[in-house]
C-alpha cells in the first residue's frame, strides 16, 4: 500500500472505529444499566460488542496498527469472558470494558495524529471548489447497514450553494418569460425545471441533515463518569434522538450539552440514600430527548433529581447586589444562566464554580439558539436548548437601507414599527421615538450606521411619494436599537452564504446570499450592528 | 511563463495565467458595508459571490480603481476578483529577468514586452500566496510607495 493511500485509509478507520466504539460505549453502560437492576445481562448485547471488537481488530490490522489491533484482540478476550458467563458482568467488568475502550481510543488517536499531514491535494481548503467536471477524491464507500459515501464538507457547501442559485435562476428565467412572453411547451417545460430544482435545493439541504442521537453516546458516556466520580448511581435515558438537526448546528451544541448533562449528575441528582429517603428509586434518570419544532430543533436535558435551590439562587443573585423581590419563581429558575451563579450550594470538581451555565448562554449565541429552565422541588430539572435546525438557510426580516437590501435574523427582530416621527420632523435625524409599549428607544439610520451611502430616505422624506421609513428595533438580549429603514420587503428565509475567507472580519455583516433578481443581499450580524450604533 | 498583464490606475501588475480564471466586463459590483477601502465590494459569476479587491490600495498605490473590467483569480484562500482600468493582455515573463519589487505581496517587477507595449515599461509580478493565501488574512493596506513605471 502507498504511503499516502495507506494515511487515508488509516484515517478512514479511525473515522469508522470512532463510530464503533461510541457504540461499545453504550452497550457497556446497558450491560451497568441491567446489572444494577438484577437483570440478567442479554446475550444479545455481548454478541454484538463481540462482533464490534472484531471489525475493530480486523481493521486495525489491514491499515498495519499491530499495537490497535492487540488492543482489540485483548477486548475481545474480555467479551468471550462474559460471553461464556453472563453472571460475571459485575461494576468492575464494566469499569475495565469502559478503561478498555479508552485505551483503544487514544492508541487510534495517536496513530492517526502521528500520521503526516493529508496531501495538498486531498484537502479542501476553505471557500475553495473543486472544478466542475473533475472528481477530486472519488468517494469512499464504507461497509455497514446502509450504503455510506463520506464527502468533504466544503464539497456539500459548495451544492448547497449551486442548488439555492440554480433555485433562484430558474426564478430570473421566469422573469424574463414574463417579460418577453413564451409558448405553452416552453412555460410548461420551464415549470418541469423550477419544480426539480426546488426539489434539488430541498435535498442538498437535508444531506447535511444528522440525527441528534449521534451526539448521544459522547454525552452518556459523560454522564456515566461524572456519576462514578461523585458516586451516584445514574440511568440513561434517550427519547426522540432521531430528530434531525445540521451537522454544523449538532457539532456546536456538543459543548453546551456537555455542559449540562454533568450538571444534571452533579447537581441535579441525589445521593442514592438521599433518593431511598424520598422513596425514589437509587438510581437517578439523566434523559436526553429531542424533538422537531418548525424551523428549529429543541434538545433537552433532563433529571428526575431534586429541583433547583431556588431560595440558594435568590440568595447568591441578591449577594451579588441583584433585586429579585419582585421575580416569579420562573424568572429567578433563570437567573441561573447568569454569569456567576450556580445551581448548586457548594463547589464540586465536576462544576458549581458559577462558570457552565452563562458559559452554555454564551456558546448558543453564534447558532442563534437559546435555552430555558424548568424545574420543580424533589421532581427534577429540564433544560430546553432551542436551535434553528439549519443555519444554511435562515428566516431574515428583509429591509432596504443604504439603497441595497439588507436581511436583519428574525431572531434579533424585536419589532418593526410603522413610520411615526412626529409630524413635520425629519425621520432620519430624529434620534429617539417612542415604541409601541411607551419605551423611548434610540434610532439610527441603518444605511448610515452601515457605512453606505446617505440613506434616500434622508434626502426628504416628507416630499410626496418619498418612501416613508419603517424602525426596525434590533436586540441581542440585553440591548436594543431602533434603526431607520427605507422599507421593509418581508420575512424570509435566506439561504445563507458565508463572506470569502479572503476578507477581514466584519463586525455587522455575516454573509450574503443572492435574491431571485440577481442583486446581493446582506445578512447583517446584531450584536456588531448594535455596537456600530453605539447601542 | 505565461502572465497576464493587468493595467491598474496607470500602473501595471501581472499574475501568473494559469492562475487566472476568467476576466469579466464592466462587472455589477456590490458595495460591502463596513468594509475597508480595499475591498471595492462583491460580484457574481454564475451564481458564485467573488469580493473584488483595489490592488491599487491593496498595495499601497494609492488612487482608486474603477472597476471596468475584474480579473477573476483562483487563489489559495478562495477565488478573488482584481479590479482593471483597462483591458488585459498576455506577457511572456522570463523568470531571470525578474527585478525585485518594492511593493509588499509581489514576486517582483518584469520589463514589459509583449504586444502592444514599449520595453521601457515594467510589471509587477504578484504574488497571490502572500496576498491571497489562506489563513490569518494578511489583507491589510501595504505602505511601499512607488509604482514600477
Amino acid at each position: 500500500m502507498a504511503a499516502g493511500h495507506e494515511e487515508r485509509f488509516r484515517r478512514l478507520y479511525a473515522e469508522e472505529a470512532a463510530a464503533r466504539l461510541s457504540r461499545l460505549g453504550l452497550a457497556v453502560m446497558d450491560l451497568e444499566a441491567q446489572q444494577r437492576t438484577g437483570r440478567p445481562a442479554t446475550a444479545g448485547v455481548v454478541d454484538a460488542m463481540f462482533r464490534d471488537a472484531h471489525s475493530l481488530k480486523g481493521g486495525a490490522a489491514m491499515v498495519g496498527l499491530p499495537e490497535v489491533a492487540q488492543a482489540a484482540h485483548a477486548l475481545e478476550d474480555m467479551l468471550e469472558a462474559l460471553r461464556g458467563d453472563l453472571a460475571a458482568v459485575s461494576p468492575e467488568a464494566t469499569d475495565a470494558l469502559l478503561e478498555a475502550l479508552d485505551g483503544l481510543r487514544a492508541l487510534i488517536d495517536d496513530a492517526v495524529d502521528s500520521a503526516p499531514a493529508p496531501a495538498a491535494e486531498e484537502r479542501d481548503p476553505p471557500g475553495h471548489e473543486p472544478p466542475a467536471g473533475t472528481a477530486g477524491d472519488p468517494p469512499v464507500p464504507l461497509g455497514g447497514d446502509q450504503d455510506v459515501v463520506r464527502l468533504p464538507r466544503a464539497r456539500l457547501d459548495a451544492l448547497t450553494r449551486l442548488a439555492s442559485a440554480s433555485a433562484s435562476a430558474s426564478l430570473r428565467v421566469r422573469q424574463a418569460l414574463d417579460h418577453h412572453g413564451g409558448d405553452e411547451l416552453l412555460l410548461g417545460e420551464f415549470r418541469q425545471l423550477t419544480l426539480v430544482l426546488e426539489e434539488l435545493r430541498e435535498q442538498t439541504l437535508r444531506a447535511r441533515l444528522v440525527p441528534v442521537a449521534s451526539l448521544a453516546p459522547p454525552l452518556a458516556r459523560a454522564a456515566h463518569d461524572a456519576a462514578r466520580r461523585v458516586g451516584k448511581q445514574m440511568r440513561w435515558e434517550e427519547h426522540g434522538t432521531d430528530a434531525q438537526v445540521d451537522r454544523s448546528v449538532l457539532e456546536r451544541l456538543a459543548d453546551p450539552l456537555l455542559h449540562l448533562v454533568r450538571n444534571a449528575v452533579d447537581h441535579g441528582l441525589e445521593t442514592p440514600e438521599e433518593r431511598v429517603a424520598g422513596g425514589k428509586d437509587p438510581a437517578g434518570v439523566v434523559r436526553l430527548a429531542a424533538r422537531r419544532r418548525g424551523s428549529e430543533v429543541v434538545v433537552a436535558v433532563s433529571d428526575d433529581g431534586r429541583g433547583i435551590d431556588l431560595d440558594g439562587v435568590r440568595a447568591q443573585a441578591q449577594a451579588r447586589g441583584r433585586d429579585t423581590s419582585g421575580l416569579t419563581d420562573a424568572e429567578v429558575g433563570g437567573l441561573v444562566f447568569s454569569s456567576g451563579l450556580s445551581t448548586a450550594g457548594s463547589i464540586t470538581e465536576l462544576s458549581g464554580r458559577g462558570v457552565g451555565l452563562d458559559i452554555v448562554v454564551a456558546a448558543l449565541r453564534p447558532l442563534r439558539g437559546r435555552v430555558e429552565v424548568w424545574s420543580e422541588p424533589g421532581r427534577g430539572t429540564e433544560f430546553r436548548v432551542a436551535v434553528p435546525l439549519t443555519l444554511a438557510v435562515l428566516p431574515c426580516l428583509v429591509v432596504h437601507a443604504g439603497g441595497q437590501s439588507q436581511a436583519i435574523p428574525v431572531h434579533a427582530v424585536e419589532a418593526a414599527l410603522p413610520p411615526a416621527p412626529p409630524e413635520g420632523v425629519d425621520p432620519a435625524a430624529c434620534r429617539e421615538v417612542t415604541d409601541v409599549e411607551g419605551r423611548p428607544l434610540r434610532v439610527s439610520s441603518l444605511g448610515e450606521t452601515l457605512g453606505l451611502v446617505r440613506d434616500p430616505a434622508r434626502e426628504d422624506p416628507l416630499l410626496p411619494g418619498a418612501p416613508r421609513p419603517a424602525v426596525v428595533v434590533v436586540t441581542d438580549g440585553t440591548r436594543r436599537h431602533g434603526f431607520w429603514v427605507e422599507r421593509l420587503s418581508g420575512q424570509r428565509d435566506v439561504a445563507l452564504t458565508g463572506l470569502s475567507p479572503l476578507l477581514p472580519r466584519l463586525a455587522a455583516v455575516t454573509g450574503t446570499a443572492l435574491q431571485p433578481d440577481g442583486t446581493l443581499l446582506f445578512v447583517l450580524e446584531p450584536a456588531g450592528l448594535l455596537d456600530r450604533a453605539g447601542a | 511563463m505565461r502572465a497576464l498583464l493587468l493595467p491598474v490606475d496607470g500602473a501595471l501588475l501581472a499574475v501568473p495565467l494559469l492562475a487566472t480564471r476568467e476576466v469579466v466586463t464592466a462587472p455589477t459590483v456590490t458595495p460591502l458595508a463596513t468594509a475597508p477601502a480595499f475591498v471595492l465590494g462583491l460580484f457574481t459569476v454564475r451564481g458564485e459571490i467573488i469580493p473584488l479587491f483595489d490592488a491599487a490600495q491593496l498595495l499601497g498605490l494609492g488612487g482608486w480603481t474603477p472597476a471596468r473590467y475584474a480579473a477573476v483569480l483562483d487563489c489559495p484562500g478562495g477565488a478573488a476578483g482584481l479590479a482593471l482600468t483597462a483591458a488585459p493582455s498576455i506577457l511572456q515573463v522570463d523568470p531571470e529577468q525578474l527585478a525585485p519589487s518594492p511593493l509588499a505581496g509581489a514576486s517582483g517587477t518584469v520589463p514589459v514586452t509583449g504586444p502592444g507595449r514599449v520595453e521601457d515599461l515594467v510589471a509587477t509580478l504578484l504574488d497571490l500566496d502572500a496576498l491571497f493565501g489562506p489563513g490569518d488574512l494578511r489583507l491589510e493596506p501595504a505602505t511601499a510607495a512607488g509604482a514600477g513605471p
